[in-house]
C-alpha cells in the first residue's frame, strides 16, 4: 500500500525563476508502514519535504497523494492523522502537561487525557510526576524536544515525519527519542519518515534511504558525493586531486564544471586488497577502511573507505567481508569506471 | 491651583455622597466604552490576525492605511458620524443622534485601527515555528488563529488597553454626537468639559479623578488576570 | 475560552450588541422633546429649573443639547431636534421665512451689559455703547469677542456697526474666543479685558465667584442692549418627523401663566436672571 505519492513537486521560496527550487521531485513514493530515512547535507531540501508531507506548506507546483487521494494542506483534516516534528523544538506558553495534551484537545478527544499523556511522556523517558508541571522555558534543549515529540506521539498519528530528532540534543535525549520513535512504529503501526544526519542510526532502523541533494532525491542508495574544483583533463574527463597522488577522475561532466557535483554509487565501486588486478578501464583509488556498518535491511555490510578527507561509501556481502578480512585501519583499494558517474 | 486640591475633595464627596449627576455621567461613560471595546475586540483581534498573519497583495498597504487611522481627531470622527445619523444622513431614521448607542458607534471607530494595528503587531512578532507547530499538532485555520493569538496574548492586551484608554478619555465624538444631554448622554469627559467651561475648575477635577479611579480598576483587573 | 466561541453563543452576543444599536429606533418614545437651546440658557440654570415643572404639567419627557446659536439654528434646519429656545432676532425671522421654523414666539428677555475690569483702563462707565466702543479702540484696549455665531457675537457684531467702526477681527487687541459665554468671561477676566455677555449669565458668574468677582458692570440701560429669546418649533413642513404637537405644547406652556411666574422667580444673588415678557 502506497502511503504517499508525489507528482512533479515543485517547491520555491523565492519566487524568482532564475534561483534553483528548494525541492524539485518528479516522481516518489514512500510505502506505507515502513520506516523511511532521509538523508542529506544542509540545505539538500530534507525540510522543505517533509514540510510538504506534514501539509505545513502547500507546494508551488505538483500534487501530493496520501492514501491514494489528493491531499492539500487546505483540507479539513487533512493533518489529523499525520504529524510532524520540526527541527526547532518550539513549546507553547503554558506547562508541559497542556503542552502535550494540546493535540488532543484540538482533536476534543480528552477521555482518559491525564493518563494518555502520562504515558506519552513515560515513552520520551520524562517522568511525568517531575516533568508535567514544569513551565515551557524550565527545560534544556533535549528536555525541550522530547515534550514536543510526546506531543505527537500521544496522538498516535498514523503517520510521524520527525525533521532532524536527534539534531544538537545531548545524548541521553537522543537515545530516548530513537527508542520512542521505533516504539511508535512496532506498537501502532506508524510509519515513519525521517531526516537525520546520523546517517548509522538510519541505516539501522530504515526500510528505505533516500539521499538527497540540492533539492533532488539523488536515488535509494547512499552515494559519494565529490564537489569542485575541478580541472579539465583530455578525453572529456574531468579530475580532482583527494590526497597525494590521489586524483578522482570523472567522465562525461557537463558544460559548467565550477559548481558541479559529482557523485559514485556504491554498486559501481568495487573494494580490493591491493591494485594488482584492476583493470577493465577501472580507475583506482587507494584509501583507509575506517567504518564497518551492518545494513539491516539487506544483510549487506556497508563500508567508509577514506581517500584524504573524502569518504566514499561502498557495500559488499557479508561473507566476501570475512572472506578478505577486511577490518578498520587496514589499506584498501576501490575502483570504478569514470563513466559511472553521475552529475548534479 | 488651590482648585486641584478643591477638585481632590470634591471627588470624595461627589463618589461617596452618591451624587446623582455624577453617577449617571459614570453609568454613561462604561455604558459607551463598554460597548465600543467589545465591538472593536471582536472584529479587531481576528482582522488583526488576519493582517499580521496572512500574505496577500497590497498588505503594506493596508497597514499603512490602519497605521494612519490610528491617529484620526476625535472631533473629525464625530463630524463623519455625525453626518451619517443626522436625520439629513442616510442613517437619520434610526434616530441615533443625541444617544448613547450613536457614541458607543463613534467610539468603536475610534478604537477600530488601534486594536487592529496592535494586534498585527503583537502576531507578527510571534515566532515563525509556532505556526509549524500548531499545524504539525493539528490545527485547523480557526485553531491556528486562536492559538497564535493566545501565545500573543501579553501584547494584544496591550494594545487593548492602549484602544480603551483613547476610549474613555475622548471628549469630541460624545460631544457632537451624544450632545452632552443631561442624564442621557453626559458622559465623564463631557462633563468635565462643561464644567470647566463654566469655570468650575475644581469640579472638573474632581470628574476627572473620578475618571482616573475606574481606569484604575479597569487596569488593575487586567493586570490581575495577567498574573495567571 | 474555546467554548465561549462556540457557534451558537458567538451569534448570540451578536445579535445583542446590534440589538442595542437598533434601541433607539425602535421604542416608541412619543413623549420626548428634544431642544436645541444656547449656552446662556443652559448655563444659567435655567432650564434645569424648569424642566421637571414642565414635565409635571404636560407629561413631555424635554431634553436639550447646548450649542452656540448658529449650531442650534443649524440642528433645526437638519431635522435633529424638535424645537429651538435661542436669542438671535434678526437670524431667527429670516429662519422662520427661510420656512425651517414656524410660530415664533416671544418668551423673556434680559439685556446685554459691557463688563470688565474694575480698574476700567479704558474708561468706559457710564458712557453710551458707541462712545464706550471708540474709547476701547482708541486704547486698544484688549477685547473678548465669542466669536462663534452665538446670539451674543451676532448682538456684538451689530453693536460695533451700529457705532461706525469697522469689524475689529484683525486687531491685535481683539480676542476671538470660539466658546460659550462663561468661559469666555473667565477668558476676560484673566485678560483683564471688555467683554459683552447677557446679564443672566453675567449674574450667574457673580453669583459663582462668591459675590466677589474681578468683573464689573461697566456700560449698561441702551435700548439696543436688548436680549430678547425666543421658542422656535422646527417647521414640520421641511421637517415630516419633527414632533411638532409637542412642541407646541411647550412653546405654550413657556408663554403660559405657570411658566412666567416661574422665570420671574428665577434668581440668584437677589436678582433676577430673566424678565418674562410673552404676550
Amino acid at each position: 500500500m502506497t502511503l504517499y505519492q508525489l507528482d512533479h513537486i515543485v517547491h520555491r521560496y523565492d519566487k524568482r525563476p532564475a534561483l534553483s527550487p528548494a525541492l524539485s521531485i518528479d516522481r516518489w513514493s514512500v510505502a506505507e508502514g515502513a520506516i523511511t530515512g532521509l538523508c542529506g547535507p544542509n540545505g539538500s531540501g530534507k525540510s522543505t519535504l517533509l514540510k510538504l508531507l506534514g501539509f505545513i506548506e502547500r507546494p508551488s507546483q505538483g500534487d501530493i497523494y496520501l492514501q491514494g487521494r489528493k491531499a492539500d494542506m487546505g483540507m479539513r483534516g487533512v493533518r489529523d492523522h499525520v504529524s510532524l516534528l520540526p527541527q526547532e523544538s518550539y513549546l507553547l506558553k503554558r506547562n508541559v502537561y497542556k503542552n502535550v495534551a494540546y493535540g488532543l484537545r484540538l482533536r476534543k478527544d480528552r477521555s482518559d487525557e491525564a493518563r494518555r499523556v502520562h504515558q506519552a511522556l513515560d515513552l520520551v523517558g520524562l517522568a511525568p510526576d517531575r516533568f508535567a508541571p514544569r513551565l515551557w522555558y524550565a527545560l534544556s534543549g533535549g528536555e525541550a524536544r522530547r515534550v514536543a515529540l510526546a506531543a505527537r506521539l500521544v496522538l498516535k498519528p498514523k503517520v510521524l515525519l520527525l525533521d532532524e530528532p536527534t539534531t544538537s540534543v545531548d545524548a541521553a535525549s537522543a537515545q530516548q527519542m530513537k527508542a520512542a520513535a521505533l516504539q511508535a512504529h512496532r506498537q501502532w503501526g506508524s510509519s515513519l519518515v525521517i531526516s537525520s544526519h546520523d546517517v548509522q542510526w538510519l541505516q539501522d532502523i530504515c526500510h528505505d534511504i533516500v539521499y538527497m541533494f540540492n533539492g533532488r532525491i539523488l536515488g535509494q542508495g547512499q552515494r559519494t558525493l565529490l564537489f569542485g574544483p575541478w580541472q579539465r583533463l583530455e578525453g572529456n574527463r574531468v579530475g580532482r586531486r583527494l590526497a597525494g597522488d590521489q586524483i578522482f577522475v570523472a567522465g562525461n561532466p557537463p558544460d559548467e564544471i565550477d559548481n558541479a557535483v559529482a557523485a559514485i554509487d556504491p554498486a559501481d565501486l568495487s573494494l580490493h586488497s591491493s591494485d594488482q588486478n584492476i583493470r577493465d578501464g577501472k580507475m583506482a583509488l587507494k584509501g583507509l577502511l575506517t567504518r564497518l556498518a551492518l545494513e539491516n535491511a539487506t544483510g549487506r555490510i556497508r563500508l567508509a573507505v577514506a581517500v584524504g578527507h573524502t569518504e566514499f561509501a561502498a557495500c559488499i556481502a557479508a561473507d566476501t567481508l570475512a572472506a578478505e578480512n577486511y577490518r578498520p585501519g587496514k589499506e584498501i583499494w576501490i575502483a570504478y569506471r569514470p563513466e559511472d558517474v553521475t552529475w548534479y | 491651583m488651590d482648585f486641584i486640591l478643591q477638585g481632590l475633595r470634591q471627588a470624595f464627596l461627589l463618589l461617596f455622597s452618591g451624587n446623582a449627576e455624577t453617577y449617571s455621567a459614570v453609568a454613561a461613560t462604561l455604558t459607551v466604552s463598554s460597548y465600543a471595546m467589545a465591538v472593536s475586540l471582536a472584529v479587531g483581534i481576528p482582522s488583526g490576525f488576519a493582517l499580521g498573519h496572512l500574505r496577500f497583495a497590497g498588505r503594506r498597504q493596508v497597514r499603512l492605511v490602519v497605521d494612519t487611522l490610528m491617529s484620526l481627531p476625535t472631533v473629525f470622527i464625530g463630524l463623519i458620524v455625525y453626518a451619517f445619523v443626522s436625520r439629513q444622513g442616510p442613517l437619520g431614521h434610526m434616530g441615533l443622534l443625541f444617544t448613547l448607542q450613536g457614541i458607543a458607534i463613534g467610539l468603536t471607530i475610534l478604537a477600530l485601527p488601534v486594536v487592529i494595528s496592535l494586534s498585527a503587531a503583537a502576531v507578527e512578532s510571534t515566532d515563525a515555528s509556532l505556526r509549524t507547530t500548531l499545524l504539525s499538532l493539528g490545527a485547523g485555520n480557526r485553531q491556528l488563529m486562536f492559538g497564535t493569538l493566545w501565545e500573543a496574548r501579553h501584547a494584544i492586551l496591550a494594545g487593548s488597553l492602549a484602544a480603551y484608554g483613547r476610549v474613555m478619555t475622548e471628549v469630541g465624538i460624545a460631544m457632537i454626537v451624544g450632545g452632552n444631554i443631561k442624564w442621557h448622554t453626559r458622559t465623564i469627559t463631557t462633563a468635565i468639559a462643561l464644567e470647566t467651561n463654566k469655570g468650575q475648575f475644581a469640579m472638573g477635577i474632581a470628574l476627572g479623578l473620578v475618571l482616573l479611579l475606574i481606569a484604575f480598576i479597569v487596569n488593575g483587573s487586567v493586570s490581575f488576570l495577567r498574573k495567571r | 475560552m474555546k467554548t465561549l466561541f462556540s457557534s451558537m453563543k458567538r451569534h448570540f452576543l451578536w445579535i445583542l450588541i446590534l440589538a442595542w444599536l437598533c434601541g433607539p429606533a425602535l421604542a416608541a418614545e412619543p413623549q420626548q422633546l428634544l431642544m436645541a437651546t444656547t449656552t446662556s440658557t443652559d448655563n444659567t440654570g435655567l432650564l434645569d429649573y424648569l424642566a421637571p415643572h414642565f414635565t409635571k404639567a404636560t407629561g413631555i419627557d424635554i431634553r436639550w443639547t447646548a450649542t452656540g446659536t448658529g449650531k442650534a439654528l443649524a440642528l433645526g434646519q437638519n431635522c435633529d431636534v424638535d424645537v429651538l429656545l435661542v436669542h438671535a432676532p434678526a437670524a431667527e425671522k429670516k429662519y422662520v421665512e427661510a420656512g425651517y421654523g414656524q410660530n415664533r414666539r416671544e418668551i423673556m428677555y434680559n439685556d446685554f451689559v459691557f463688563i470688565g475690569p474694575t480698574a476700567d483702563p479704558a474708561g468706559v462707565k457710564g458712557k453710551s455703547v458707541a462712545e464706550a466702543l471708540e474709547a476701547i479702540k482708541a486704547k486698544k484696549a484688549a477685547f473678548i469677542s465669542r466669536g462663534d455665531n452665538s446670539g451674543t457675537h451676532k448682538m456684538e457684531i451689530e453693536l460695533w456697526q451700529l457705532a461706525k467702526l469697522p469689524q475689529p477681527e484683525k486687531e491685535s487687541w481683539y480676542v476671538s474666543t470660539g466658546q460659550g459665554m462663561l468661559t469666555s468671561i473667565n477668558i476676560a477676566a484673566e485678560k483683564s479685558g471688555y467683554i459683552l455677555t447677557d446679564r443672566g449669565t453675567y449674574i450667574k458668574y457673580a453669583h459663582d465667584k462668591g459675590g466677589q468677582p474681578p468683573m464689573v458692570v461697566l456700560v449698561e440701560g441702551d435700548d439696543v442692549l436688548r436680549n430678547q429669546y425666543s421658542v422656535i418649533e422646527v417647521s414640520p413642513k421641511n421637517c415630516a418627523n419633527a414632533k411638532a404637537d409637542l412642541a407646541r405644547k411647550f412653546s405654550d406652556w413657556m408663554a403660559g401663566a405657570e411658566a412666567q411666574k416661574l422665570i420671574g422667580d428665577f434668581k440668584l444673588l437677589g436678582q433676577p436672571l430673566f424678565i418674562p415678557n410673552a404676550k
